[in-house]
């Protein structure tokens, strides 16, 4: 059977491959954190659940693991807010875009596509001007296809 | 279209004050940088955005730090308000160096 | 206008709709007047077919014995087969209601009912109920799977459906299959088609912007109905991305809110319907998300709804496949609210209804030009050839039998798990229709490549989690891809993307780091960045090999034993 590393190697080779970028394990939890606390400059422990207050669209089955829309609403004032992130866990480089908002964008909004490796968690991260933290998540699949 | 190239879309009747989405399109490959190359097995080197930053009137209204998992041809969109008619302009730079500038401008009613 | 879960049953009190809502009889001997039976109810009548396939002429299509469903979905409507639908909907065995619904007794009672649906026994039933309601209070509505996967279908690039949609009077279709004629086809078609194409869920990919209509408004019967289209979300990643590119599906819950919204508060519409190819399971998950619709009208898992599924305010139902229903939906609207409504997937019982005389003419004038070539004998049936199952099926073990035949040294053939074909009968005869009617696709080619075990397993891992993932929203919604040569054993609720154990191919054990060899039509697999194609093998469409194959053997006898173990559902090998 394959072994862990394998399949990490894999993931990274398979990357871009439009049509067919892999799936498989989910990084474990610590790894994770980790890559959080790296990224992101905060342990995951410090930031708080906002589902109630971001809303992360994101499909959950991609089309292509190369091509995924992710936009980000909240109800936040975008006076109160210093950027907002996009942060996949299962990428090789987990931190895949970071936006300084000002008063002059009226509200906080933010859509962009991405590259993902495989299934993932994808986490919308809003930083506050207090130093407060808040996420959002969705579980986005990427697949290479099936059924039809 | 060449690298760099970007297609801007603004809303035709923008109200003073209120937000309005700003969408663009860049022509770039975002090329990541972990990329392996099917045939030689070597990395195919990073070249992607790195930075982007869109002002009005010369204002200061959202920077970007881009990564390389942005897609190819990368799409972004933001909301922003303007009380007054003038020029919303998109700056942004690669890493091997590439800069370029875009604007477009905007009426207010 | 909303209808709640206390006013269904309210209405079920007083009219005994739950009661009368199958009245199919029982009989054997039964006469186009009692299929046609119905309890009509106020104003506007909705008529719907879903996933037809192609299918302008009669045939049998069993329905499944198995829908392996993870613990979750289980024993829900869209995971019931054989006895459990008989027992689920309280049908008595071998009625021509348990004919069409299941797989029990399926070959003797082909024998006595004969066959299943048919483009001229479709419009009968379409004609009668507009005869009878009066064409301004009747919506025909189509769900989409319906112009292509038959030679008909391929040959005519799906004209000759149009052609039949056209004549029998259809209103609104969304689609799937259809957008396998590739994008500049598709849209000749839909200039071609009477009936509206619309679709919420299909964007331009650079800006986002709607390709299609999202929602139509039509009055019917007095009543202001808003219909929402959902083409099937996954068409990209299902079928080749070359013929939709530049266009983006998925299933898209947000802004079919906004439209659910935009229909009841600016359009003031009575009643919202959602017109879909989603799937059962999707969409009973979907009812639950997005609020406002009261009716869901589904397609794509070919599911049979005798009586409509109930998800908070919404009422779903699912006309089955093949052309085999015509479900009638009467509603009896007053004041933006649904008072009473009454129900019935009237079969399509070729033997029964009379044909309608001016589209049986038009379909053998579309057939002329074929009839010769696919009414040849080929053949003979010994052992029953059907196609649906989760994960096994004898006409996907006898396509790779033939695969395997014709590429020397393949090692497993992958068979893709759609659900649509036919059904031969023990004894039947072979003709090439036949053969089209399993494999009649856009992009039929057998690839020849090489994939190391460990890649191998893991697209069957992804197979698996678009199949059983517990959240419907995480499905595609078809069946495991069969792989003919090789066995393992399967736990449905596993981990995701740990399910499979015990691989054997050809009865040797499994090794992830051995090339093998893999042929496979159908899908996306030799296009996968872990495949090596083998040059000196030419594709050749598998119709044509099949249809070799079986001129070659004449009396065709097929394995029935799967070569899928399950090791935590219940999985029946005969019916």
């Amino acid at each position: 059977m394959m072994n862990r590393r394998d399949m990490i190697k894999l993931m990274g080779a398979g990357m871009v491959m439009a049509t067919t970028s892999p799936l498989v394990t989910i990084s474990h939890a610590s790894e994770v954190e980790k890559k959080f606390k790296k990224y992101v400059g905060v342990p995951m422990s410090k930031v708080e659940d906002g589902s109630s207050v971001i809303k992360l669209k994101a499909p959950s089955i991609a089309e292509t693991g190369a091509n995924v829309p992710v936009a980000i609403d909240s109800k936040v004032p975008v006076e109160e807010v210093d950027w907002l992130m996009i942060f996949v866990d299962n990428n090789p480089v987990p931190r895949v875009i970071k936006v300084d908002l000002t008063p002059m964008n009226g509200k906080v909004y933010f859509a962009t596509r991405i590259k993902m490796a495989k299934t993932s968690n994808v986490r919308a991260i809003i930083k506050k001007k207090d130093g407060t933290y808040l996420q959002a998540f969705k579980e986005v699949k990427v697949t290479i296809g099936g059924c039809g | 279209m060449a690298i760099g190239t970007a297609k801007i879309r603004v809303p035709r009747n923008i109200k003073k004050g209120k937000p309005f989405k700003l969408q663009f399109i860049i022509i770039h490959p975002m090329e990541p940088g972990t990329r392996k190359d099917k045939k030689t097995g070597k990395l195919i080197p990073a070249h992607h955005i790195t930075k982007l930053d869109i002002t009005f009137n010369g204002k200061k209204v959202t920077h970007m730090d881009v990564g390389g998992a942005v897609s190819a041809n990368p799409y972004f969109a933001v909301m922003m308000k303007a009380d007054e008619p003038g020029t919303i302009e998109i700056s942004y730079e690669d890493n091997k160096g590439g800069k370029w500038k875009k604007s477009v401008k905007v009426n207010v009613s | 206008m909303h209808l709640t879960r206390r006013d269904f049953l309210e209405l079920a009190v007083i009219t005994g709709a739950y009661l009368t809502a199958d009245p199919v009889s029982a009989l054997a001997k039964m006469t186009s007047e009692d299929i046609l039976s119905f309890k009509p109810k106020g104003k506007v009548t909705l008529l719907f077919t879903t996933d037809m396939h192609a299918h302008l002429k009669p045939l049998y299509f069993m329905e499944p014995m198995n829908l392996v469903a993870p613990k979750k979905l289980k024993g829900l409507p869209g995971y019931l087969t054989g006895p459990d639908f008989l027992k689920y909907y309280k049908i008595s065995p071998d009625t021509l209601e348990a004919y069409f619904g299941s797989c029990v007794n399926f070959p003797e009672l082909a024998e006595k009912f004969g066959k299943m649906g048919g483009g001229e026994y479709i419009a009968t039933v379409i004609k009668s109920v507009i005869a009878e309601r009066g064409r301004e209070n009747v919506l025909v509505l189509d769900g989409g799977d319906t112009w292509v996967t038959t030679a008909i279908g391929l040959f005519t690039e799906g004209k000759a459906i149009v052609d039949w949609m056209n004549l029998v009077g259809y209103d609104i279709m969304v689609a799937h299959w259809e957008f396998t004629l590739g994008k500049e086809t598709f849209l000749k078609r839909i200039k071609e088609l009477k009936a509206e194409f619309i679709s919420q869920n299909i964007v331009e990919e650079d800006f986002g912007d709607l390709v299609f209509k999202p929602y139509t408004i039509r009055e019917v019967g007095g009543a202001k109905l808003g219909i929402v289209g959902n083409s099937f979300p996954y068409t990209p990643i299902a079928n080749p991305r070359q013929f939709t590119e530049g266009w983006s599906f998925g299933i898209r819950e947000d802004q079919l809110q906004e439209f659910v919204n935009e229909l009841r508060e600016k359009h003031k519409v009575d009643v919202v319907i959602l017109l879909s190819h989603d799937g059962l399971p999707l969409d009973m998950a979907l009812a639950k998300k997005v609020k406002g619709i009261d009716i869901i009208i589904s397609g794509h898992t070919h599911d049979v709804t005798p009586k409509p599924v109930f998800v908070d305010n919404t009422m779903i139902v699912i006309a089955g496949s093949h052309g085999k229903y015509v479900g009638r939906l009467d509603l009896d609207i007053k004041k933006g609210r649904i008072r009473d409504y009454s129900f019935k997937l009237i079969p399509v019982a070729s033997n029964i209804l009379k044909p309608d005389k001016e589209v049986q003419k038009f379909i053998k004038e579309v057939y002329k030009p074929y009839e010769k070539k696919l009414s040849e004998k080929i053949g003979v049936a010994e052992t029953l050839i059907y196609k649906r199952d989760t994960f096994y099926s004898t006409f996907d073990r006898l396509a790779g039998e033939a695969i395997k035949d014709y590429y020397h040294g393949v090692d497993i053939v992958f068979s893709p798990g759609y659900r649509w074909g036919t059904t031969i009968i023990p004894g039947q005869e072979i003709t090439v229709e036949h053969v089209y009617d399993f494999t009649a696709i856009t992009y039929p080619d057998v690839h020849v490549f090489k994939m190391k075990g460990k890649h191998l397993k893991l697209i069957l891992e992804d197979i698996a989690d678009n199949v059983f993932n517990p959240n419907p929203f995480y499905q595609q919604g078809g069946d495991m891809s069969r792989v003919i040569g090789m066995e393992y054993e399967i736990e449905i609720n596993g981990p995701q993307y740990n399910r499979i154990r015990n691989i054997t191919v050809g009865g040797k054990p499994f090794n992830p780091e051995k090339e093998y060899v893999i042929a496979a039509y159908g899908g996306n697999l030799h296009r996968s960045e872990f495949s090596e194609e083998i040059k000196d093998a030419k594709p050749v469409p598998v119709y044509e090999i099949l249809i070799d194959y079986i001129k070659k053997k004449r009396n065709i006898k097929v394995d029935t034993k799967p070569n899928v173990k399950v090791l935590d559902e219940s999985y029946r090998t005969s019916c």
